[in-house]
């Protein structure tokens, strides 16, 4: 099924496999070397030109890496501050502020709208800073629509969920560039969108191999529960469902990186389905776990937290179906 | 370069294979895509009539009228002995034996034309399996038919009493003097009306456990121990046979493979029924799921309505949406799978990742189209709501046709997760004593 990959993107993948291999699900204490692990790699800012700081690579090649970096449970911060952030950075043209973020040197989180459908807005006392993680600033627009580094308030480790910090403090440093037309904005949403979906099928699929896991091992009745087709076909199903999600991910990163008139909605596609089949993936996961799927013990549920943000970031699936719908029926329509 | 092409100025007589037809087109083994496309260039500009050209940019419908199907028939075979047909099969079994790429860098600058291949089962079904097993007479005796549609194949696996169970099937070969005499019951065989060759699977080694005593058989069909006879569906249609043998007779040279050793060659077999599915109103031979397309449904939601449009309605838009998302996934499936297969591998088992895909989506697509017409039609008494009303039964069989939609979760399980396979009491038993 990989046959459309070169053998470069082969082996960006097991780099990343490789890196994540010392990596456990819900692990906080190695925060702070995987940063600069994955920085020293190339990883962050993968797809930024060489001349901006980045590592001149592809859109796939993020898909690729950020699919196996989802998959290890890498802190999702990876995604915000490592591609959407910096992705942001280069449709404004920041210059030095996109070589220290790409570097490593700088951490740079989003900030979205209360609803997480679209970019944050600077006087917005209800922006959200998304997957904070140890950043400290966040990007966000003002009033002219230039796009602002805000300081973040340091997160509150006592809080139950560590992904989403609230409230956006002053602007650091003055606003950055021209103000960010819909065309710039549209750009970096196909670009994030595709990150996101492609999060999702990481998720998904680690989701699934842990289901699939435990089915081969665990005896009732006197054999493995895999070998009952009431298993079995639920894994089955869900396989199904990562390996489309894979083929649209990869798509919209091709649609996305030719910038036709399609790519934006090839990016919500695979958002879409990515997420919402994600969603079951893991859930059946939980449930092909049967009592220990319910514990914390067991990570289904590290991958599907990860997945109900990734459904709600950007839109939810309700609104991208419903802008889908703008899109696809303006083109029958006509 | 246009004297060496050697194009016939009058279409070939159909059938028979005595008819001249013009060698394998100048493009190497090692051709780049590029030097492989100006030759192609060069051979559409000279054997392709101008006529179906210009028509063929117009539409399919436009193509039909000055491309009837019996012409293209007709013409088919000079197009196929070019090599063009199916570039990435080797050059002595009617391909070019170009790469993967190279291939599909021709069938790009073929597509315009609508050139669609003939023979799909002969292709997908036979096609691999000779590839993979037959020995070099045997390739060098079928491919070339096959490629050039001049022998049309048919698929003789189940049996009323051996479906998802395939392998216990009962159908017997037994040696004669100067072969094999093979009796009992297939069903489900497409095109065994029209067929000249059938790829049959039969029982040799009785006491050996069911899946070690089969033998792959290539049976000539134009015999008298062979009786073809349609199949009625629930649509109305006869789109399949039954087929009744009774002593039919096959030499040794038609064994495919090795005596008892069909099972191997059946499953090459099936892994290529499966990837011969793709989805409805996508054209190229591959049109045969049956229904109406997710594309014309966008088109009739959009439509002005008194009940209303669809299209305006918030429920209808969801759906509409998830099923264009998922007609998005089938065709990026399909082109994975065709990508491995293409590039020379099996498609193996995951074949039944597109299959099950496609066809569980179909069924929701054809209950779309038929939910929409009963809102905006008088779903009864019009063409439309006829169309809608069959494609909506005939879909109905995509989730059983090929494989079950629960074998194919089987084969996925245990074939590509790795899942262990369920308990069997009769595992390793004699074929003799499983209950049927």
């Amino acid at each position: 099924m990989d046959t459309i990959l070169t053998d470069e993107q082969r082996m960006l993948r097991s780099m990343a496999e490789s890196l994540t291999a010392g990596i456990t699900p819900g692990g906080q204490t190695t925060e702070e070397s995987i940063w600069s692990q994955l920085a020293d790699a190339g990883l962050i800012g993968l797809s930024i030109p060489d001349v901006d700081g980045g590592s001149g690579g592809s859109l796939t090649d993020t898909v690729l890496v950020t699919e196996v970096l989802a998959a290890a449970s890498t802190p999702l911060d990876q995604l915000w501050s490592g591609v959407i952030a910096p992705a942001l950075l280069h449709e404004a043209g920041a210059g030095d502020i996109l070589h220290e973020v790409c570097s490593g040197a700088r951490r740079v989180a989003v900030a979205l709208d209360r609803g997480l459908t679209a970019l944050g807005r600077v006087d917005d006392e209800n922006a959200i800073v998304i997957n904070p993680g140890l950043a400290r600033e966040a990007l966000a627009l003002d009033e002219a629509g230039r796009l602002v580094i805000c300081a973040v308030a340091p997160r509150d480790d006592s809080a139950d969920d560590q992904l989403i910090s609230s409230g956006l403090g002053n602007a650091t440093e003055p606003p950055i560039g021209t103000p960010l037309d819909d065309s710039r904005l549209r750009s970096w949403e196909a670009i994030s969108l595709t990150a996101i979906a492609a999060d999702a099928v990481g998720a998904a699929a680690a989701a699934l191999a842990l289901a699939v896991d435990y089915a081969a091992n665990r005896v009732q009745f006197g054999a493995p529960i895999g070998s009952f087709q009431a298993i079995a076909h639920i894994c089955a199903d869900d396989h199904v469902s990562v390996e489309a999600s894979r083929a649209l991910a990869w798509y919209a990163a091709w649609a996305v990186a030719s910038d036709n008139d399609q790519s934006l909605q090839s990016a919500r596609t695979a958002k879409i389905h990515a997420t919402q089949t994600g969603r079951s993936v893991c859930e059946d996961a939980i449930q092909v776990h049967g009592g220990i799927g319910m514990t914390w013990e067991c990570p289904a549920h590290t991958h599907l937290r990860r997945m109900l943000i990734n459904s709600r970031c950007l839109g939810g699936n309700d609104l991208l179906l419903d802008r889908t719908a703008d899109n696809r029926l303006a083109l029958v329509d006509s | 370069m246009a004297d060496k092409l050697r194009i016939p100025t009058t279409a070939p007589q159909h059938g028979g294979g005595t008819a001249e037809y013009p060698d394998p087109l100048p493009i190497e083994t090692d051709a780049s895509a590029e030097a492989a496309v100006g030759v192609v260039r060069e051979w559409i500009e000279q054997a392709i009539p101008a006529e179906w050209r210009i028509a063929a940019e117009k539409g399919v419908e436009q193509l039909r009228e000055v491309r009837p199907r019996e012409a293209y028939e007709q013409w088919y075979p000079a197009f196929a002995s070019t090599g063009l047909a199916i570039p990435q099969w080797p050059r002595a079994y009617g391909g070019l034996g170009v790469s993967s790429t190279t291939a599909r860098a021709i069938e790009a600058e073929l597509a315009p034309h609508r050139l669609g291949r003939l023979n799909i089962l002969g292709i997908n079904l036979a096609g691999s399996a000779l590839l993979h097993w037959g020995t070099e007479e045997q390739k060098r005796r079928y491919l070339i038919p096959i490629v050039r549609n001049e022998e049309q194949w048919c698929q003789l696996f189940s049996e009323p009493n051996a479906g998802s169970d395939l392998p216990s099937l009962a159908a017997w070969a037994t040696r004669t003097e100067t072969g094999w005499q093979i009796t009992g019951q297939k069903v489900w065989n497409t095109w065994a009306e029209k067929a000249d060759f059938g790829i049959l699977l039969a029982r040799t080694s009785p006491d050996l456990p069911k899946r070690e005593g089969l033998t792959c058989v290539i049976l000539p069909m134009h015999q008298p121990g062979v009786e073809v006879r349609p199949l009625r569906q629930l649509t109305g249609d006869s789109e399949f046979n039954e087929v009744i043998l009774d002593e039919a007779q096959a030499g040794d040279e038609h064994l495919l493979g090795s005596v008892d050793n069909g099972w191997a060659v059946a499953r090459t077999v099936l892994s290529g029924e499966r990837q011969n599915v793709s989805g409805p109103g996508s054209g190229g031979g591959l049109d045969n799921l049956g229904g109406r397309s997710v594309h014309r449904l966008l088109q009739r939601a959009a439509e002005a309505n008194p009940a209303g449009r669809p299209a305006d309605d918030a429920i209808w838009r969801q759906r509409l949406m998830k099923l264009w998302s998922e007609h998005q996934v089938m065709l990026w499936t399909n082109l994975r799978v065709r990508g491995a297969r293409k590039s020379g591998r099996e498609p193996g088992a995951n074949s039944s990742i597109g299959k099950l895909f496609s066809t569980e989506h179909n069924k929701r697509l054809q209950e779309a189209w038929f939910d929409m017409t009963a809102m905006v039609a008088d779903a009864g008494a019009t063409e439309e709501g006829r169309r809608v009303r069959y494609g909506f039964l005939r879909s109905r069989a995509n989730t059983i046709e090929g494989g079950t939609s629960q074998v194919q979760r089987n084969v996925l399980g245990e074939a590509i997760l790795g899942l262990p396979r369920e308990p069997d009491q009769y595992h390793g038993a004699s074929w003799r004593d499983v209950p049927r």
